[in-house]
């Protein structure tokens, strides 16, 4: 994780990026429950809570300039590892 | 407004409300203002996507395909992966641990994954249409009906089943597909991170029987295409969506790692109509459309159905009088005009056969379509 992220959010899943009124946002599964043992022991969730992220205002977190995927992704990779 | 002279007085009566709306919105369009209806916009937004929370996702598993669906592209991963002969997969066997076995109803260990039978039902106003599907793998062409060949052993890797590769996902059934549009973009890298996330209904149950345990699991897709409420919703678009349609799938697992799966889907009558609602108890239905317009819109939707199941038993269940006579007929007629033999229909009047909670009675439902199943498998 690079230093100029201070804040590290964990997240189940990216539903996906949106572009509203007010820029783009990214819609991220903040909270899920595992119903079920789908076939092959997969674990199948169900969705409880969703986020709406503002990317501009993630992007700007960091004090790097790069741009908002490259701030969201140590979040997403933490989602990966659960 | 469109033509309608009736339509004028609203047009009057309506523009000194624009106007004075949009001077009104223009100089009062400061910041908090403008603060407030992004809020609550996003606010709308919040609101949506957690209070009709029935959005799933499965681990590893590509929950918007059926286990058959499922199973044909893990058996062409691992066909394709070099391990087609039967040397190789008892290796990958041996290596992921994770073998299952798809067992018809002849009860063989190793039989035909094909014995998957669907139906669907139509919401057509109060009525409803079922249709039965089939995937034959003996007739069936691979490309057109995936299923893997009878006698596969399916061979699921722990390790591969992390990512699910989005291009083999149902559309019909990916709630977040154009959301993730840039992800899927991205390719095989960003893989990790699609999640296909599906909107409908996932249950499980264990029942015991005869000292072993079974695994009963339903899960039922909502199409994200064409959704909306009775009566606001119905019919087929020009694309052949249909309202309201579902996929629901029944999978049972047995505890040697057997597996079946029946799948139903269900939707509304797929020609052009309306039912726009009125104070009267039933809306009048509406039938739309010229008879080309009809035909191509019925094409669509059934040979889609058909390649995607295979054989199809169209149940139609709506009532054989008034309005839904019509259009059950408009329903025969497209039926007749399209003349596949894949496609067999059936039309139970199921408020007329069973009435006075006769339940019974559906078992001439059932015998009517008693030999559609039996070939099923």
């Amino acid at each position: 994780v690079p230093a100029t992220v201070y804040k590290t959010l964990v997240v189940d899943a990216l539903y996906g990026a949106f572009q509203l009124l007010s820029g783009p946002y990214l819609a991220v599964v903040s909270k899920s429950r595992r119903v079920a043992r789908g076939p092959y022991h997969a674990p199948i969730f169900q969705v409880e809570d969703m986020k709406w992220l503002p990317i501009r205002r993630l992007a700007a977190r960091s004090s790097s300039a790069g741009d908002a995927t490259v701030a969201l992704s140590p979040e997403e990779r933490e989602e990966e590892e659960m | 407004v469109s033509g309608h002279r009736r339509a004028r007085v609203p047009v009057v009566a309506l523009t000194p409300t624009l106007t004075s709306r949009s001077r009104r919105a223009r100089s009062s369009w400061c910041l908090p203002c403008l603060l407030l209806t992004l809020c609550s916009y996003l606010q709308l937004l919040r609101e949506i996507s957690e209070t009709s929370s029935f959005f799933y996702a499965g681990g590893g598993y590509d929950l918007t395909n059926c286990l058959q669906r499922n199973d044909y592209h893990a058996w062409k991963a691992s066909s394709a992966g070099g391990s087609g002969d039967a040397a190789g997969a008892e290796a990958t066997r041996s290596r992921s641990g994770s073998v299952s076995r798809m067992a018809g109803a002849g009860g063989s260990s190793v039989t035909s994954s094909g014995s998957v039978a669907s139906s669907a039902a139509a919401d057509g106003g109060h009525g409803r249409h079922a249709s039965h599907h089939r995937f034959d793998t003996d007739a069936c062409l691979e490309a057109e009906r995936p299923a893997p060949p009878v006698g596969a052993v399916v061979h699921r890797d722990a390790g591969a089943a992390a990512a699910v590769d989005p291009a083999h996902c149902d559309e019909r059934f990916f709630w977040n597909r154009r959301a993730l549009n840039a992800v899927v973009a991205a390719g095989p890298r960003a893989r990790g991170f699609v999640t296909p996330i599906m909107n409908g209904f996932v249950e499980a149950a264990h029942c015991p029987v005869a000292e072993s345990e079974v695994g009963l699991l339903l899960i039922s897709r909502r199409a994200c295409t064409r959704q909306g409420t009775r009566f606001n919703m119905r019919g087929a678009d020009a694309e052949g969506n249909v309202a309201n349609y579902a996929e629901s799938e029944q999978i049972t697992t047995l505890e040697d790692g057997r597996l079946s799966s029946f799948v139903q889907v269900r939707g509304s009558i797929p020609v052009l109509w309306e039912q726009p609602v009125s104070l009267k108890y039933t809306p009048r239905v509406l039938l739309k459309g010229a008879e080309a317009a009809n035909h191509a819109v019925f094409g669509r939707h059934m040979r889609c159905q058909l390649t995607r199941y295979g054989a199809v038993t169209a149940v139609n269940l709506i009532d054989k009088k008034k309005d839904q006579q019509r259009l059950g007929e408009a329903y025969e007629r497209e039926v007749a005009a399209f003349g596949r033999p894949e496609l067999r229909y059936v039309w139970f009047d199921f408020h007329a056969e069973c009435k006075n909670m006769q339940w019974q009675n559906l078992r001439r439902l059932v015998d009517l379509v008693a030999n559609d199943f039996a070939s099923y498998g």
